[in-house]
């Protein structure tokens, strides 16, 4: 009977692999504890009984859920903004570079070049902007209570829309870097020198790509959320 | 009206020392005299929520009978988060003895 209200229980957080053992792991010793501090002798009354006072596993997980919900919408939300001030200090690092070793842009790709950079610009002040917005609005609830679901529900969606705003101008920005960097090194000679900016880019989309997997993660998590608050 | 204390009274029990979650429950029917017979897995959503708030933490030790268990501590903060929460249901539990007790005043109203 113990092993079955831990499957169900676990079965029910499947969407936190860490969180569903960690709950499967402490109920299990709380329930082995109190079957034997059950004064019954009849082993099977003991479990039933225990397993009565300790409550609904759905209803339980459904409350742990919102519990992980709402670090997982802080974790994003920090991670929007570590993100962003990673890919200032990046552009920022990546003049400051190209300046100092003077590579330049050949005649014809001038125009070109000029207005993937502005498109560049205002994308990222874009996603800056509202990367902002979405980090304070993410950090601005305390972890809210079942009853509370219904409110925290819409909060949590707008916070998913302005993480995704935020992320895909985030993304236009980095296919931007990423051709402007390909204009730079179309301009000049190969040399050793070409890795620093491929290395820019790829971390531009491995930063960008955590962003894309932590908004994914948390929209597929609020969805079950939803899902066992219905059950 | 006993969950929406929930987290004080959690707070409250594990002023005690760290406790795991069962060791948590029998404290707080022991402190309140059978009174508050919770189910008993509606502590750990608010222990995991607590924990979080960074009101405490948690490490897996291994209990006598071979199985892991996670124990909770009351952190600095939940430390003064409990201080805060008995301040202000001392004043509640004052106000609410004043209202009670207080004899009713007769006469005609004004």
């Amino acid at each position: 009977m113990i092993s079955e209200y831990l499957d169900t229980l676990q079965a029910a957080l499947r969407f936190d692999r860490s969180l569903a053992q960690r709950v499967r792991k402490e109920f299990e010793d709380h329930l082995r504890q109190a079957v034997a501090a059950d004064p019954s002798e009849d082993g099977r009354r003991a479990e039933e009984r225990v397993i009565a006072n300790c409550g609904d596993p759905r209803a339980i997980a459904t409350e742990l859920a919102i519990i992980s919900l709402a670090r997982q919408t802080k974790r994003t939300a920090v991670a929007i903004v570590l993100v962003l001030a990673g890919l200032l200090l990046l552009m920022r690092g990546f003049i400051a570079w190209y300046a100092a070793i003077q590579w330049v842009i050949s005649d014809d790709l001038k125009p070109l070049a000029a207005t993937i950079g502005m498109f560049t610009r205002y994308a990222f002040w874009t996603a800056t902007l509202i990367g902002v917005a979405a980090w304070a609005y993410g950090s601005r609830h305390r972890s809210p209570s079942d009853y509370a679901y219904t409110i925290y529900s819409r909060h949590l969606h707008r916070f998913c829309m302005l993480s995704s705003i935020a992320t895909a101008a985030l993304l236009v920005c980095v296919v931007g870097g990423g051709a402007l960097a390909a204009i730079r090194l179309a301009s000049t000679s190969p040399s050793i020198a070409f890795f620093i900016p491929v290395l820019s880019v790829a971390l531009q989309v491995l930063a960008a790509g955590t962003l894309v997997i932590l908004i994914r993660t948390l929209t597929r998590q609020a969805a079950f959320t939803a899902g066992l608050q219905k059950a | 009206m006993l969950k929406g204390h929930l987290d004080m009274i959690v707070l409250a029990a594990l002023s005690a020392g760290p406790a795991h979650g069962y060791a948590v429950i029998e404290e707080i029917r022991r402190r309140s005299g059978q009174a508050f017979d919770l189910p008993e897995g509606t502590i750990y959503p608010a222990l995991h929520r607590l924990e979080q708030a960074g009101f405490l933490s948690s490490r897996w030790v291994v209990a006598e009978s071979r199985r892991q268990r996670r124990v909770y501590t009351l952190t600095r903060r939940g430390e003064r988060a409990l201080t805060e929460r008995r301040a202000i249901w001392q004043q509640f539990c004052e106000a609410m003895g004043g209202l009670l007790t207080s004899a009713p005043r007769r006469g005609r109203p004004a």
